[in-house]
């Protein structure tokens, strides 16, 4: 049976800040999960959790079968993170950007990364604080590519794309997953396009995640249309609702 | 991790590389490492001379010594912070995201400073000593105790501590 590439076992903060409240879900590889919910439900918290090595909470995630905590420095060598929380040198160009973080990563790919950014129409000689916030994203999706990850995190990031872009985007993923290697998790309030590129969705509220199941199901319900199928679906094992 | 358990070779030579290419990155470090040069330089020059030579008045050693503290963590703070778009940043801000934990960043910034300290107090011993024999024809405790004192012990327990609480 394949490995999750990412799951969450009954996490759940700490602190007295908002917090994750016993969060528990498995990605499988070849497969794109989307996350919605309404701005601080903890969609990026979601995320910083597994990006932030002192994340203070209680419960497991691994990746790969890995505890993050344990060996937080080698997993990143796994995730791709493309954010507005990611930062990177503002005066210096994409190409510096990568040839000075690439290293970092085991299996950084300059030649992966200059390709990347040529198929993306972005020029690897631009300042990055000079870019637009489309093609900040731009840039980080093929310096994530670069280092063959297996986890993608994208955290609200079709909200700067055009919609052409965004059709070729949702195409590059497809793309990244076909070879059932690795899985995306991309953060969305825009229900239509969740519904129409992912296969999986869950819904958080609040900091608890109280549905998730396969995407059409899970936006069907969320639009208040099919709450009767919801719970048939759900017992057949196809939608969890908490 | 090494046999103490503690440093990371890996990340550390990574580290390494890293800062390397800060001239690239970093538009203060030339500005920076000057500053903080001439702090230190002008400090060393109070610390070579003999302790005999100052007959009990410590007063000139504390402006010293906040000049070379303040010239050591000048030069330092190019693996602290950095400057772009208009604002201070941390260097951790934009290593976070990346296989490197910021232990491994702690501890390669106190190995920085400790390297610094341990030319600054070797430098000092030798001339303390050399001047002390050579021009006073006399040699005291204090020759060793004063540098080391001032050159590693605080520098190390002041700004060693600011750079691992970062």
């Amino acid at each position: 049976m394949a490995v999750p590439i990412l799951s969450f076992e009954h996490v759940t903060g700490k602190g007295r800040r908002f917090h994750l409240k016993d969060i528990s879900f498995e990605m499988m590889p070849g497969f794109i999960y989307g996350l919605i919910g309404k701005n601080g439900a903890g969609k990026t918290t979601l995320f910083q959790y597994i990006m932030n090595e002192n994340a203070r909470y209680e419960g497991r995630i691994c990746v790969e079968g890995e505890d993050i905590i344990k060996n937080h420095a080698v997993i990143m060598n796994k995730v791709g993170l493309v954010s507005s929380d990611n930062s990177f040198f503002g005066g210096c160009t994409c190409r510096q950007n990568a040839k000075i973080l690439g290293p970092f990563y085991d299996e950084f790919s300059m030649e992966t990364f200059e390709a990347v950014m040529e198929e993306l129409k972005v020029s690897p000689g631009k300042v990055y604080q000079k870019m637009s916030l489309g093609e900040k994203y731009k840039f980080q999706l093929a310096f994530a590519i670069a280092h063959n990850p297996c986890l993608y995190l994208l955290d609200e990031v079709t909200v700067g794309m055009d919609p052409v872009f965004r059709r070729e985007f949702f195409d590059m993923m497809r793309q990244l997953i076909k070879d059932e290697r690795a899985s995306v998790l991309l953060t969305s309030h825009i229900l239509s396009e969740m519904e129409i590129n992912t296969d999986y969705a869950g819904v958080l509220k609040e900091g608890r995640l109280i549905v998730f199941g396969e995407s059409p199901l899970v936006v069907a319900g969320m639009n208040g249309k099919s709450d009767s199928r919801m719970e048939e679906q759900q017992d057949k094992g196809r939608v969890k609702i908490k | 991790m090494d046999e103490k358990g503690l440093s990371d070779k890996k990340q550390q030579i990574l580290l390494e590389h890293f800062f390397t290419e800060q001239k690239i990155w970093y538009p203060d470090y030339w500005g920076l490492c000057l500053a903080g040069g001439i702090m230190f330089v002008l400090a060393m020059f109070m610390f070579i001379m003999p302790i005999q030579l100052w007959e009990g008045d410590y007063t000139p050693l504390l402006t010293m010594l906040c000049l070379e503290l303040i010239g050591v963590e000048l030069y330092l703070g190019r693996y602290c912070s950095f400057r772009a778009e208009g604002k201070i940043w941390d260097v951790y801000e934009v290593l976070r995201q990346l296989p490197v934990s910021r232990r491994q960043l702690k501890i390669y910034r106190v190995r920085k400073l400790l390297k610094l300290c341990l030319k600054m107090t070797g430098t000092a011993v030798i001339c303390q000593t050399a001047f002390a024999g050579v021009f006073m024809h006399t040699f005291s405790i204090g020759n060793i105790v004063m540098p080391v004192v001032c050159c590693l012990l605080m520098p190390m327990g002041i700004v060693g501590g600011y750079l691992w609480k970062r």
